[in-house]
Formats: C-alpha cells, structure tokens, sequence
C-alpha cells in the first residue's frame, strides 16, 4: 500500500485553485448555459481576457505581499521569509478547498444557535458550556441552577458602521459572517482592507493582545482572521471564508504544526505567527475550524501568587474549542 | 468540532434540478469545481487547469440528461469527464512527469506565479522514482492509478468515472503499482496484496 500514499503526497504542493481562478470557470459556464454555443464561443474568447488579467493582477499583487508592501512604501516586518510551499500553506490551501466544497447556510436573523464549548485555562482547569445565542445577536441564552436565563442584548446600529469595524466593537454570528461576506476574495486586498481597518487600539481588550502590546501586522491580520473564521464557523459563506483561508496563507510568518490537541483533546494543526501567541486550530482531515488558544511568548505574566513573573514560553495560557454548534428551534432546545 | 450542518442535496436532484432551470447548474460546478480543477492542475498545471475544469462542466451540462439519477454523487462523472480531456494533453504530462523524474523538481507547464512555487518544490527521491514509473506506464493505467490516489475514489467509482469494469480497475491498477514498485526497486515497498486492496478500497 505504501506506493499509494507516495502517490497521494506526489504534487500536493500544487496551489489549490483560487477563487479568482474558479470565479473565472464559473462566469464562463454560466455565460454558456446562458447564451447558448454561438454565443458562449464569443464569450469564451472575452473571458480568456479577463482571466489572464485576473491571473497576472494575482500575480502582481502575491509579487507584492511577498515584497512586504500593500500598501504605502511600509515594508511588512515578516516578508523576509522564503519563498516556498509550506505546510502551513498546504494546510490553508486544502482548508479553502473544503469550504468551496460546503454549501451555504442563509440563517434568518431570529435562528438560534446552540453552542456547546470546552474551555480550558492554565490553573483553572478545564470547563465546559452550554449556551444560546440569536443570528442577529440579540439575545443570548444560558442556564443557571437549572432555570433557562434570556438576555437581551444590545446590538449596536447595524446601520452606523463599516461590516468590519461592526464585528470588531459586536461579534455575533451575524456580524462575522457579514464583515466574512464584504471581504475582497483577492488575498492582498483582503488584507489590504484588513490593514486597514484593524489596528492595535481595535482589538484592545480581546484578550490576546496582552501577550503582545505592539503587534505587528502579521500579528493583526491573522488575530484578526482567525477571530472572524472562528466566529462564523456556522454561517460562513462558503467562497468568503475560502478567499480568507487563502489570504491567511499569504501573511508573512504564518505556521502550521500538527500534533496538537484542542480543549476537548482531539488532534488538530495549530496556525499562528511564529508558532506563540493566538493560534487557530483546524481539524487535520476535514480543515474546519475546531478551536483556538494562546500560547505563551514568554512574556505572559504569571498568576500573582506563583513563584514565577511570566509563564514559560510555548506554554498553553487558554484553549476552547466546539464540541458542538447547532441550529435550533429556541433557546434552551439541543 | 461538529460542523454545522449545511444542507446538502444529493447532486442527482441538483443535475435534475438544472433539466428544468439550467442555472442551478452553477451550484454543481460550486460544489465541485475546486477539487476538479485541483485533479488537473497536479496533472497539467494551473493554466490548463482553469480552461480543462471549466470545459469538463460545460461538457457535463451539455450531456446531463444522460445522467443516470441513482447515482447520487457526481464525482466520479465529473472526474470521468475531466480525464478524458486531460488525455488529450498526454504529451505534456508526460513530459512533465519525465522532467520531474530527471530534474527532481515539481516542474509543472504554467508559466503564472504559482508555477513558481512548484518549481522551488524539491522532491525526494522517492517522488523522483515515482515520477519515472508515471511517465512510463500507460495513459489507462495512470488515469486509474491517480483517480485512486488522488480524487480519493473508491475501485467501484473509477470503474464508473471511465465506465469499464471493476475487475478492470483492479488490474490496471495492479500493473501501475507493479511498475511503481519496480521503480522503487525496494523489498520496503512490496506492495499489498489484492485482498489487502480490496479491503483498503472497497
């Protein structure tokens, strides 16, 4: 059997196709069954056009990442980099080709979402939920001795704020799959616009952002992307979330290692910047989002009574991660 | 983590479906255009890939009331389509695997960025004796032995994608590991036995 998995590992480096490419195919079958021959013959020769100029913009805008600079002359601090197929983009490469492959859920903005989560935190142990919360986000749901406790809550003016910045100060399950949804499907505009709306002072307070003061750009985009894939794992449209995979294998710096377990201990491949800090865990065959967690930098400070003043770099600080999500009826109904 | 699940119709009510309204068919080529044009392009390179994926939907929306309703998964159609028209590029696939067996690099035929990668892709030398037992064996052989490999088809599945029998698949697929065993030219690869395979792929 051994010839057939060095078979199955020959050329898988090859890039999966990206959504430009596929959009391209798409436009001209649609143009076909539309148009009939004749017409799709014509069509065919215009879109050639138009695919070669989507492949060299591709072209010229990778050059770009890879040069270190979107945007303005400020060189990405990580793109110094080789130039070379890593696991990690292997991995974000065949986790966009899983999403592609998913269809669609168009939840209305009064479904329910059950969520059930495994926590973990160094020192506390492990913990797990149960909870409830709206597509729209508001209102969300849990029980407390027994009793089923709804809130409502606010859910900012959809209408007051870019998709972006609406996820960033509100992230519900709606939020996250519009901020997804308004998302260029090209990897270096997508993180052009993410550079562009998301700073240091905007994840304030998240949590992850205490490990690191002054993240770098890499550090913005992947946190930032990670949040948001983690956050739409249940409504994610489908070509929206393979357009951030394939973007998050572009940012400089970004890792994959396998061998590791999430909250609930099943295997899974760890994504991150260096390998420290926020990392996004997918699951080794189906790619699908699983969890996220900290690892320590060496920097982390220490719980005030340890002997110690910060906790060992590569050292878990906190993990969760779903073990289920689930449309349902009402709150409370599993 | 337990994915939510999405709705998903079988793709023989969809091609059904796209009898009576010819967009829906556009929601076969969204579920399965990645996987096809990724097939291709590990044979043929991006380039090719784009036209020969896109030209294996066309060519399936034109055939698609001939699609047999009971099987629910148009894969194995779609990868039958999309390896009769690889076939028509063998040269340069054969000569991609030649140059590979010889250079030890992933050379691919694009000329874009993401050829690029391919080319900084060193391979083992494993992957080079492999590549020398592609380009030598047979079109039929290759074509079982990479919708095997590689689309992830079961030996009943392939015998459909090029409508011959099972039994056939087997040996076809029986002489290419033959052959890439030779190439290996080593007692660690002895290969598994039919009954072994038959379990694996059953």
């Amino acid at each position: 059997m051994r010839e057939l998995e060095f078979v199955h590992d020959l050329r898988a480096a090859t890039p999966a196709p990206t959504p430009d490419r596929l959009a391209a195919g798409r436009e001209r079958l649609m143009a076909s069954i539309v148009a009939g021959p004749t017409g799709a013959r014509r069509r065919r020769l215009k879109l050639r056009v138009i695919r070669t100029a989507l492949i060299a913009g591709a072209a010229a805008a990778a050059a770009v990442v890879l040069a270190g600079g979107i945007r303005g002359t400020t060189a990405h601090p990580c793109a110094q980099g080789s130039f070379q197929v890593s696991l990690a983009g292997q991995v974000l490469h065949a986790a966009a080709l899983n999403a592609i492959s998913q269809r669609a859920a168009t939840p209305r903005p009064t479904q329910w979402i059950y969520t059930k989560a495994v926590s973990y935190s160094l020192g506390g142990g492990r913990t797990s939920s149960d909870s409830w919360v709206r597509f729209d986000g508001r209102e969300d749901a849990y029980y407390q001795d027994g009793q089923l406790i709804v809130h409502p809550t606010t859910g900012g003016d959809p209408s007051a704020a870019s998709p972006l910045s609406l996820f960033l100060a509100n992230p519900t399950p709606s939020t996250s799959r519009r901020a997804l949804a308004c998302l260029p499907e090209n990897p270096a505009r997508l993180l052009a616009t993410v550079a562009n709306n998301v700073s240091p002072s905007s994840i304030a307070g998240s949590g992850w952002d205490s490990i690191n003061r002054q993240p770098s750009r890499a550090q913005l985009e992947f946190g930032f992307l990670a949040d948001l894939l983690w956050n739409s794992a249940e409504s994610a449209p489908p070509r929206a979330e393979a357009a951030a995979f394939h973007a998050m294998a572009a940012i400089p710096g970004v890792e994959a290692r396998r061998g590791i377990t999430d909250a609930l201990g099943r295997p899974a491949i760890a994504l991150s910047i260096a390998g420290v800090g926020q990392q996004l865990l997918l699951a080794p065959k189906t790619y699908q989002v699983a969890g996220e967690r900290t690892v320590s930098n060496g920097n982390w400070p220490a719980a005030p009574k340890t002997r110690a003043h910060t906790i060992a770099k590569n050292e878990v600080v906190q993990s969760i991660a779903w073990a289920r999500i689930e449309f349902v009826r009402a709150p409370g109904a599993r | 983590m337990t994915h939510l699940p999405r709705s998903r119709e079988d793709d023989a009510a969809l091609i059904l479906d796209s009898l009576e309204r010819p967009e829906a068919f556009g929601a076969l080529y969204d579920r399965h255009a990645a996987a096809i044009h990724w097939f291709i392009a590990r044979r043929l390179g991006n380039d090719i890939a784009d036209d020969l994926a896109a030209d294996t939907f066309l060519a399936a929306f034109r055939q698609r009331d001939r699609y047999q309703r009971e099987r629910l998964d148009a894969r194995p159609w779609l990868y039958g389509i999309a390896v009769r028209l690889i076939g028509r590029h063998r040269r340069s696939e054969v000569r991609m695997w030649r140059a590979m067996a010889r250079t030890g690099l992933e050379v691919s035929t694009d000329a874009d960025l993401d050829a690029v990668d391919d080319r900084l892709a060193v391979t083992s030398g494993v992957h080079r004796a492999l590549a020398a037992g592609i380009a030598r064996m047979g079109t039929r052989d290759r074509d079982v032995l990479l919708l095997v490999a590689w689309a992830d088809l079961s030996y009943q599945e392939v015998a459909s994608a090029l409508d011959i029998p099972v039994g056939t698949v087997r040996s076809r697929l029986s002489r290419a590991r033959r052959k890439l065993t030779a190439e290996l030219g080593g007692p660690q690869t002895k290969p598994a036995t039919e009954e072994e395979l038959w379990h694996a792929r059953a």
